[in-house]
């Protein structure tokens, strides 16, 4: 057996290391985008299912004119969410005609690129799917939703919970009943984030004039920051098998 | 980022020790050991399910391996993976493409993973050698299985890799497909200065391909010889009296 000494990696310095992570990122955000545009069967099952879920609340409930503002706070977020939780199901394909995961887990790629590249492609299609659910919201149930605020906090919480839904989605990637595990684990840990994200919507709805702090905002920052720094900590771990 | 790698001062190009890998209770490799100089080409033989893909996939850093040493050019894979990424090529017996991108896009993304400096003529260059340049701008969800398999070789070969890994590259394909396949493979293996292991159910052409046969039966090694000194019917009597060996217990 050779009992070989090793030589170190050639140094490289943290900028060199962040800049071609970043090229890495950009490479793969691109390759994500052009595959869900083209293949479309995951943003367009997105925006169906939260669409339905938007209707049967409709339905469910008479909701219009002039709904409460937690209501219709706690409507939107629960098809965003549940319309979400389909685009991360679908982000780590393992095998079959989508198995590009292991393509690239044998490339010499950074980890923390490759997860937030799936990121990226996870925001932009709620993001997408928020363009289209938002205004059919916005006229079934007659409701002010084109305020600065309120988009923001759509954006805060959309980034936070794509951000934790990933790192959940490649946690569970080889898991045999993922789709049953994925929303066990990402809901509950998500709770602080979605309760932050619907408050501020609710109360942005409803305060006139808009209050001067935002208290549920700047929670939903604080856990968006914190599942961030969470998933860049542990992106090299979390494909090890 | 540097892409030239510092190689480890070792004159083996993979030192496998007493290598043991488990699915959940069953053990699907046990006490493997394999030594394999720079430059050798291997073949790995055996039945379904005796270890074979599952050492190829520790030699390319998709699984770890529970215990024992296992090194890429004196490099530890488990410690430097990024830097064993950096030196091998791999193709398995699955698409591991975006589907939804078209050869020239899948090969220039992987360009970038690697962090060469790539251009359209690099792309169509490689294309050219694995008889894909008619299809570079197709998507791959279009490709045939043998036009996958070899996209995948020029893929494993873009990064000039010094350690082919190739897990049944030429399962699944129709015998027209499979002849215009080997007929690449050969070309790339003999054409090639990397070290090659791969893996095989076609005895014959294994060992013509070879310089040395190995075969695994159970998660064991039960025959290590140079392909010159040994006849494909010595190769299939390891074969078989081992998995009988192996059924029986």
């Amino acid at each position: 057996m050779a009992t070989s000494h090793v030589d170190s990696p050639p140094a490289l310095s943290t900028q060199m290391i962040a800049g071609a992570a970043l090229q890495q990122w950009w490479a793969l955000l691109q390759a994500e985008i052009r595959s869900a545009w083209r293949g479309r069967e995951t943003p367009v099952t997105m925006v169906v299912f939260s669409l339905l879920i938007v209707l049967i609340f409709s339905f469910a409930f008479d909701l219009h004119p002039n709904p409460p503002g937690d209501v219709l706070s706690g409507v939107l977020w629960t098809a965003i969410i549940f319309g979400g939780m389909l685009g991360f199901q679908r982000a780590f394909p393992v095998a079959g005609d989508r198995g590009e995961l292991e393509g690239l887990l044998v490339s010499p790629v950074n980890r923390s690129a490759l997860l937030f590249a799936k990121v990226g492609i996870n925001v932009i299609l709620m993001c997408a799917m928020e363009l289209i659910v938002l205004p059919i919201g916005a006229l079934l149930f007659n409701a002010p939703l084109w305020k600065p605020l309120i988009l923001a906090s759509f954006f805060v919480g959309t980034l936070g919970f794509s951000t934790l839904g990933t790192l959940f989605s490649a946690l569970s990637a080889e898991a045999r009943a993922r789709e049953l595990l994925l929303p066990l684990l990402l809901l509950p840990i998500s709770v602080p984030l979605i309760i932050a994200s619907v408050e501020e919507v609710s109360q942005s709805l409803v305060a006139q004039p808009p209050a001067l702090s935002h208290p549920w905002l700047q929670l939903a920052c604080a856990y968006t920051g914190l599942f961030f720094f969470i998933t860049l900590a542990v992106a090299d771990n979390v494909f090890d098998r | 980022m540097d892409t030239s790698i510092t190689i480890a001062p070792s004159p083996l190009a993979v030192d496998v020790q007493r290598l043991m890998k488990r699915y959940g209770a069953q053990l699907v490799v046990r006490n493997f050991s394999v030594s394999v100089e720079v430059g050798e080409r291997i073949a790995l033989l055996g039945p379904n399910g005796a270890g074979k893909t599952t050492i190829l996939r520790i030699l390319a850093t998709l699984l770890s391996p529970d215990s024992g040493v296992v090194r890429v050019f004196g490099w530890p894979i488990g410690s430097n993976g990024h830097e064993v990424r950096q030196l091998i090529g791999y193709v398995a017996h699955h698409s591991l493409f975006y589907s939804q991108l078209t050869a020239a896009e899948n090969l220039t993304l992987s360009a970038a993973l690697h962090a060469l400096p790539w251009s359209k003529e690099d792309t169509e260059r490689l294309l050219q050698s694995v008889g894909l340049i008619d299809a570079a701008h197709r998507r791959v969800a279009f490709f045939s299985r043998g036009m996958v398999q070899r996209l995948a070789l020029a893929r494993a070969l873009l990064g000039q890799p010094r350690l082919l890994l190739l897990d049944e590259p030429e399962s699944g394909l129709d015998p027209l497909a499979l002849g215009r396949f080997e007929q690449v493979l050969v070309d790339i293996v003999e054409k090639s200065r990397a070290t090659v292991l791969f893996t095989s159910h076609r005895i014959e052409q294994a060992q013509r391909l070879s310089d040395r046969v190995l075969v695994i039966v159970g998660g064991r090694l039960v025959f290590d010889n140079p392909s010159q000194a040994v006849s494909v019917e010595m190769i299939e009597s390891a074969y078989e009296r081992s998995s009988r060996g192996n059924l029986a217990r």
